[in-house]
């Protein structure tokens, strides 16, 4: 038989069958959503506290919310930092908390044999963290010295200017803390944020692994059923709808070899009508490696190893970034080159061959998504933060493919012209902005 | 913890006529599948003044084969739903699909089909070229620290096989012609030289005849020529480098080791762990929480098939002089060496062995069909025996506290083929 010069047949797709969490509710308003899964002997758990994130800081003591969050495990009433790594070691697991834009988010897996020493070292570093000074202090040192190492890294320098540019002086614009904040906080700073901030009331919990829900739902109430509190508040400024600074910043790094580019703008949030539209235009632009930011800025003209274009969402509003690094002597060619496809996006009528491949694109990641238990964990984490519904990744597919090729190009005229961008370079000194 | 530690990955494996190694393994735990070719070709086979070429050959495999456009492969693979990628390391060089199980004989007629016809034009090569130039920059010439650590590889090595970067050198990209693209094309892209693994939810006897119809007329070629992989002892060797992009002093250890599966590897491996595998690890301890002298520690033991290397990289405080955290270090190695590790350790440590396999990253580990694919041809091509992989685990949890002793004792507790890099921020020295 000789070798077929054209692929084989087509053949669609095919379905995933998705688990629906199980949602209960404990009577101190910790939101329960727990799945059953036994394909792997591990357990996956999020914790999402909504109102514990970068964005509730005070202006005074910005860098205190994720400082508070990462020195969660850092002593607790029972345990030193050393003795909760040791135990979640061997609970075959690990466990961390950081700090989003608006969310605090627990991160825990274990194998499951040791579900029950897992939920009670996380309780443990939930309920009864005691920031020991003399970790505030090791922290405080270390963490001086990552942020003069995030300086030196362009990406940092890149997206902590864009940020600024689109966000203003709105919290969303703080992705690293303030250094005199640094200096002064204290281990009752922590204590307090801590306090004020970790409730039940508002929180969800997910659960995913080897177990049967109404053992995990005793388990929980054992070990978090007396963790109590009203629901902190959750005002924010509301965020600006456009950015605010447009057109271009330039930010010198000395001895580049290469710059960084960043363009980006307001859209909206994740849970708004025009975001799948957005979202799927985004990915048409440079959502892989057959999107056009792709096929011309890499593969025509050689200008980058990696471009890209994606949304970043927040609760209240999301922020459409491309971004790219090319040689010095490109840079001007390559962000001009990445206007023009997005000026393309909008000016003409997107091929329906494009949007079906774009849409299988997306709907292939969505079920590549689902092959791990981390991985599913994560898509209702992405559910609850960005408030979608449950059967919202039920109902994705059959959403994805009715966008019409019209919806996405209203939502990209909208929301994408060249003249609501900002337009971040990050380089060598003496290319200096246009 | 039986389940976790004992769950064997089954799989199924012949051999073409033509050399090729296929192996099937049935994982139906989502309706995907994987499919990941290597051929055994690396940095390694790289010549002087060819340094980057293996790696720069990767991104040719994607510009296009006989019934395969260029760029049309991205978008057959990404417009069904799959994800894909390539690598190039020392040793091997892998191209994977990650793709709906419906979507298997596509992603097979896309690998035979590059495997059998690459076609390759001067201007393919030249926009490759200039790509891999800019893949250069961002991993490596714009980013801190990471000239310092392709530089301690060229000291710490003494054969030219094992010295260079896999990214390889500005010059040597430059130097790159088509005629080379075909030549290495011909000499390591054969059947006789890759292995197939394909992972996931198939059908054995249908797609076991699709691989052969595919797959098996790709003629065979004489075997590449073996690369002398062998490093010399010698004494300890240092460096200082001025880093213009680093704004914290750092220090870096390496140490030359025997290859993977070797008892001493295995046993430096568990040695690692103890040593900086984590936050409970003793330098971390040691170094970050309890004299409070480093930012970061992190390291590992290479598992190469070939002399790899033990390495330590750790960030430290500008005021504290990097020879106190070169002594702290050699203490710690010192006190492994004579003291060993207690029990409740060495189980802390095999548990978390025990809870890696189960992984939820994609690439590695046993829930992703890609991670068992990566496995299966990492044990057939290194270990030509694609069951190491189920043995590995077994192997490890066997070192006990006199194995990692002496294997520290021998290899880590001594000057001999140690190599200690400090590097320091900024042009022309002295601390920002």
């Amino acid at each position: 038989m000789s070798f077929p010069t054209t692929p084989p047949p087509d053949h669609p797709m095919g379905e995933l069958h998705l688990p629906l969490p199980e949602e209960q509710i404990l009577p101190n308003r910790l939101r329960l959503l727990m799945i059953p899964d036994s394909r792997a002997p591990r357990v996956e758990i999020r914790l999402i506290i909504p109102t514990a994130g970068r964005a509730f800081d005070d202006e005074t003591m910005v860098g205190l919310a994720a400082a508070t969050a990462r020195l969660m495990t850092a002593g607790t009433r029972r345990r030193t930092s050393l003795q909760i790594e040791e135990e979640a070691d061997r609970c075959g697991g690990a466990l961390a908390v950081s700090a989003n834009s608006e969310t605090a988010l627990l991160q825990a897996h274990c194998l499951s044999d040791h579900l029950p020493a897992m939920l009670d070292l996380i309780a443990d570093v939930l309920l009864n963290p005691t920031f020991p000074p003399e970790e505030v202090e090791i922290d405080r040192a270390n963490t001086l010295q990552r942020l003069r190492l995030q300086r030196t890294q362009p990406d940092f320098l890149a997206e902590e200017r864009l940020r600024k540019a689109l966000f203003g002086t709105h919290p969303y614009h703080r992705i690293a803390p303030d250094e005199d904040a640094l200096q002064r906080w204290q281990s009752e700073h922590l204590q307090a944020f801590h306090a004020g901030r970790y409730r039940p009331a508002g929180a969800t919990l997910i659960a995913i692994g080897d177990f049967r829900i109404r053992r995990f739902r005793t388990l929980i109430e054992n070990s978090l059923g007396e963790w109590q509190g009203e629901p902190p508040d959750d005002k924010l400024p509301a965020p600006f709808g456009e950015p605010a600074e447009r057109g271009e910043q330039f930010v010198p790094r000395d001895g580049s070899v290469q710059s960084h580019l960043m363009l980006g703008t307001l859209v909206p949030p994740r849970n708004a009508p025009d975001s799948l539209p957005l979202l799927i235009g985004v990915n048409l632009l440079g959502g892989g490696a057959s999107s056009r930011l792709f096929r011309t800025v890499r593969e025509q003209y050689g200008y980058a190893y990696s471009v890209s274009a994606h949304i970043d969402f927040y609760r209240r509003i999301g922020a459409f970034i491309a971004e790219a690094q090319t040689a010095t002597e490109n840079t001007r060619d390559a962000l001009r080159q990445i206007q023009h496809e997005i000026e393309q996006l909008i000016a003409q009528r997107i091929p329906e061959s494009e949007l079906q491949a774009t849409r299988n694109y997306m709907l292939g990641r969505h079920m590549m998504g689902w092959i791990t238990l981390g991985g599913i964990a994560d898509r209702f984490v992405q559910a609850v933060v960005h408030r979608l519904p449950l059967d919202y990744w039920h109902r994705y597919p059959q959403m994805v493919q009715a966008v019409s090729a019209d919806a996405i190009q209203h939502a990209c005229a909208r929301y994408l012209p060249l003249d609501r961008m900002s337009a971040v370079i990050v380089g060598e000194p003496s290319l200096t902005a246009a | 913890m039986e389940h976790s530690r004992r769950t064997r990955i089954e799989f199924r494996e012949f051999q073409l006529p033509n050399g090729l190694r296929v192996l099937f393994s049935p994982h139906r735990a989502a309706p995907v599948v994987a499919i990941l070719v290597m051929y055994r070709v690396g940095s390694r086979d790289e010549p002087p003044g060819k340094t980057g070429f293996a790696h720069l050959f990767e991104h040719m495999m994607f510009q296009g084969s006989a019934n395969v456009p260029r760029g049309k492969h991205f978008e057959y693979v990404e417009s069904n739903g799959g994800i894909l990628n390539g690598f190039t390391s020392y040793d091997c060089t892998a191209y994977f699909e990650l793709l709906p199980a419906a979507k298997l004989p596509l992603g097979l007629w896309l690998e035979a089909d590059r495997m059998r016809s690459l076609q390759v034009s001067q201007e393919n090569l030249e926009n490759q070229r200039a790509v891999v130039k800019e893949e250069r920059r961002l991993s490596i010439d714009n980013r801190p620290y990471a000239r310092a650590l392709e530089r301690l590889r060229e000291i710490a090595c003494d054969n030219f096989a094992n010295q260079h970067s896999v990214i390889g050198s500005m010059d040597d990209l430059d130097r790159a012609t088509l005629e080379d693209v075909q030549q290495f094309f011909r000499t390591y892209y054969a059947p006789n030289n890759a292995v197939l693994v394909i992972v996931g939810d198939y059908d054995l006897r249908r797609d076991g005849r699709l691989v052969r119809e595919l797959f098996e007329d790709i003629p065979p070629q004489p075997s590449p020529p073996s690369v002398d992989l062998t490093e010399p002892e010698r004494g300890e060797r240092r460096e200082l480098f001025h880093d213009p992009l680093a704004s914290v002093p750092a220090i870096a250890l390496t140490w030359k080791i025997p290859p993977r599966c070797s008892p001493d590897n295995d046993a430096l491996q568990i040695a690692a762990e103890i040593l900086v595998g984590g936050r409970a690890s003793r330098l971390y301890q040691r170094l970050v929480k309890q004299e409070a002298v480093a930012v970061s520690v992190s390291g590992g033991a290479e598992a190469r098939p070939a002399p790899s290397l033990f390495q330590l990289f750790i960030l430290h405080r500008p005021d504290v002089p990097p020879e106190r955290i070169e002594r702290i270090v050699y203490e710690e190695i010192e006190r492994l060496a004579s003291e060993g590790v207690p029990d409740p350790e060495l189980e802390r440590i095999r548990t978390q062995l025990i809870a890696r396999r189960w992984s939820d990253n994609l690439y590695y580990g046993l829930q992703s069909p890609l991670g068992r694919a990566l496995g299966l041809a990492f044990a057939t091509v290194f270990d030509g025996d694609p069951d190491a992989i189920n043995h590995e685990l077994e192997r490890l949890l066997a070192v006990d506290s006199p194995r990692v002793q002496q294997a520290v004792q021998h290899y880590l507790n001594t000057e001999r083929n140690r190599t200690v890099m400090t590097i320091v921020p900024g042009a022309t020295g002295g601390v920002v």
